[in-house]
């Protein structure tokens, strides 16, 4: 169990992780650039050579190879572009290189979901009010219970259900996010807010889906059929492994989710701050291309403490992170893949019924 | 913030913007494109440097060749240059340097001259690390230090230093172009060794007989003391400089003196300037002031400094979106624009204190209050 801290030492905590960001931000430079400009170069490079073995793969012995080749080139493509391209330089992480293409602010990624709704919801929303419940919309997004301090509602009985329609449609799932259609029935947000977020959706997604099941199938003439089943299929794959890292960012092991208290969070030290994002998330172990491939969310703890520190660092930084976190008593949470998405898993069949606590009340 | 140049407007044709709503992105097709030829874009001003001079020891003129996107220049104006340091982009404005007006011709070339300046970033790694064939990022000219169209009847130059360039090539294309009137150019500079331009121009008085040039040395052979600017001295070398037309272009201290003699004289009106570099804060009304950002974080501003300076010195407690984007740090390029929503700052190129919510150039803006920026 982690320890609670006071005040005096959330901030003492604080403090050594700031050196550890300031340690970091004191040599951005050519290799940071060097990274970048090379994870964008690969992608465009099997984006390009995905398209490519789709458009031209017709031919019926070469098929078979070509088409599923097409696909998983495709479908990395998509998931670096999103994940360790899009999500990092919307976070701001290359702002300070000066480049109109990696500026956050102005960065339109390659996914259905609005960039400027998304720098919202995620940027804002999600990284200053991590994991409390009723604030942060990403604690089960809305559709699924993932922790026992969210109250049960009936149709968390098909919390199984709803995870697998989640991942398959990830990517609507994320654009539709913003639209707030949950918080909308409840009337907490207004119409209009909700109509324009939608109107904002519907234009990326005639864009984005526009490319991939109407200008590329066309343009690919007789081989239309295998090019929108070949960009369907990427899209899946994209939307399945995404959901899947995303899902073990916050909910796996013993990741905390807060109650809202507007009283504290407004007293909240930057150290406190620091102290509530590492307990509410948690990492995955794994390799050089998986981390790239995870867009870095396997260090989803020092993603959290330093969101705009860019991401190729933090497996440097993690070490020095978890070093603080034994020292003040933190609990670091972190596994292997399988591990980490298995105790989401459980959650999800867990928390699908009601909790004790809550079946007592409502008797 | 896109960097799309006037002639990149092919991506807003209808059928394109058709396209482009369902899914073309000109920026893919760009990609694969540069990667062919680093000069080649479909959307991007750029340049490759055909050729690069020693003017003097410390001065380089760099001769470039501009893409399909460029739209031409006119003399006294000044072309945007982007370099890459260590990751960051870091963009000046420079002057034109060469004699004629150059149009939208592509097989035409421009040249800029650049003098090395001590700790300056972007001109010491333009001396060491730009050769002919490398490509650099360019910025459309822009710039109203142009000739007026109505040229007066006789002429007076004042330059010194570096600021000589975009004169030069100002008095080059009158000459050129067959201006009658006469020209009186002085310039002051250190010594004969660091004269840019210095046998051009005296090749040009040589063929027009209405162009006559000073050369005014701090210090060379057989001259006793430094000759600087004053009313005495300028009286001395031009007798009837009242009368004249001025033009002005140097570093700050050399601009303040000329301009406060022309104030003094009434002859405010009568004459053009353009600043080389951005002007010192007035340390007399410089203040210790309180910056608000728009997050409501605050910092605290030394006199003396620039708000973008400030900003950028407190870069690491900044998040992404406190930090100001930013371009040439001298007023020029407009890219720090940003809303004040109160307070009062001196503008430090025109000297106007203004107060209230309005759009100011952080890096020329000093407060002279308290500051909240939104």
């Amino acid at each position: 169990m982690t320890k609670v801290l006071t005040v005096e030492q959330a901030n003492a905590f604080g403090a050594e992780l700031d050196a550890v960001r300031e340690q970091q931000m004191n040599n951005l430079g050519e290799r940071d650039a060097k990274h970048i400009r090379r994870m964008i170069k690969i992608q465009k490079s099997l984006a390009l050579a995905g398209r490519l073995l789709l458009w031209f793969g017709f031919m019926p012995p070469m098929f078979v190879v070509t088409w599923p080749l097409g696909v998983l080139c495709l479908g990395i493509a998509k998931i670096m572009e999103n994940m360790e391209i899009g999500h990092n330089v919307m976070h701001g992480q290359y702002d300070w290189m000066n480049d109109p293409k990696l500026n956050s602010q102005t960065y339109d990624w390659d996914t259905v979901s609005d960039s400027d709704g998304w720098r919202y919801t995620h940027n804002y929303e999600h990284h200053t009010y991590t994991n409390i419940i009723g604030k942060d919309r990403d604690v089960g997004y809305g559709v699924l219970r993932v922790s026992k301090d969210q109250p049960w509602e009936p149709h968390h009985l098909l919390n199984p259900v709803s995870n697998v329609l989640l991942a398959a449609g990830f990517d609507a799932g994320v654009g539709l996010h913003d639209v707030q259609v949950d918080e909308f029935l409840k009337g907490k947000v207004s119409a209009k807010r909700s109509w324009e977020a939608l109107k904002r959706f519907a234009r990326k997604a005639t864009r984005l889906w526009g490319k991939d099941y109407v200008l590329f199938p066309l343009l690919s003439g007789p081989n239309f059929l295998g090019v929108i089943a070949g960009n369907f299929a990427a899209n899946m794959i994209r939307n399945v492994w995404s959901n899947m890292i995303i899902m073990c960012g916050h909910f796996p092991g013993e990741a905390q989710t807060y109650e809202y208290d507007e009283s504290v969070l407004e007293t909240e030290t930057r150290g406190q701050w620091y102290v509530r994002q590492m307990n509410g998330s948690a990492n995955i172990e794994g390799g050089k291309v998986f981390h790239i491939l995870s867009g870095h969310l396997s260090h989803q703890i020092e993603h959290h403490l330093f969101p705009d520190v860019p991401a190729h660092r933090y497996p440097d930084m993690a070490p020095a992170v978890r070093e603080i976190c034994e020292k003040y008593g933190q609990h670091y949470e972190t596994g292997p893949f399988l591990k980490q998405y298995g105790s989401f898993l459980g959650k999800i069949f867990k928390y699908a019924l009601p909790t004790r606590k809550q079946q007592l009340a409502a008797a | 913030m896109t960097q799309l140049s006037n002639t990149a407007t092919w991506t807003q044709r209808p059928l394109v913007r058709m396209a482009q709503r369902i899914g073309f992105e000109p920026a893919n097709v760009d990609y694969f494109v540069e990667k062919l030829n680093p000069v080649w874009s479909l959307l991007n001003l750029r340049a490759t440097v055909v050729n690069v001079r020693e003017e003097t020891h410390d001065t380089k003129s760099f001769e470039l060749q501009p893409n399909m996107h460029w739209q031409g220049i006119s003399a006294g104006q000044h072309v945007g240059v982007n370099v890459e340091i260590n990751g960051v982009t870091h963009k000046r404005r420079y002057s034109l340097s060469r004699a004629e007006a150059v149009n939208a011709d592509e097989s035409k070339t421009i040249q800029i001259t650049v003098k090395r300046v001590e700790g300056g970033l972007v001109s010491n790694h333009l001396h060491d690390h730009i050769q002919a064939g490398d490509v650099i990022g360019l910025e459309a000219a822009d710039g109203d230090f142009v000739l007026p169209a109505e040229l007066p009847n006789s002429l007076l130059v004042l330059t010194a230093g570096s600021g000589i360039t975009p004169v030069f090539s100002q008095v080059a294309t009158l000459l050129n172009e067959g201006y009658q009137g006469s020209i009186e150019f002085l310039h002051y500079v250190r010594s004969p060794a660091d004269r840019i331009f210095g046998e051009q121009l005296e090749a040009l008085a040589q063929q027009y007989s209405n162009l006559s040039v000073q050369w005014c040395f701090e210090a060379a052979e057989g001259q006793s003391k430094p000759e600087r600017f004053s009313a005495k001295q300028l009286a001395k070398r031009v007798a009837d400089y009242q009368e004249r037309n001025a033009m002005l272009c140097g570093p700050a201290g050399f601009m303040e003196a000329v301009r406060e003699h022309w104030a003094d004289i009434g002859r405010s009106d009568a004459l053009a300037f353009e600043y080389f570099g951005a002007p010192p804060v007035d340390a007399t009304d410089a203040i210790d002031a309180n910056i608000t950002l728009k997050t409501g974080k605050q910092i605290q501003l030394n006199a003396g400094e620039t708000l973008l300076d400030s900003l950028l010195e407190n870069g690491p407690n900044l998040t992404a979106d406190e930090l100001p984007k930013y371009g040439c740090k001298r007023g020029v390029c407009h890219e720090c624009k940003c809303r004040k929503t109160s307070g009062a700052v001196k503008n430090l190129l025109t000297g106007k204190v203004t107060a209230g919510e309005e759009d100011i150039q952080l890096c020329i803006s000093a407060p002279v209050s308290d500051v909240t920026l939104g």
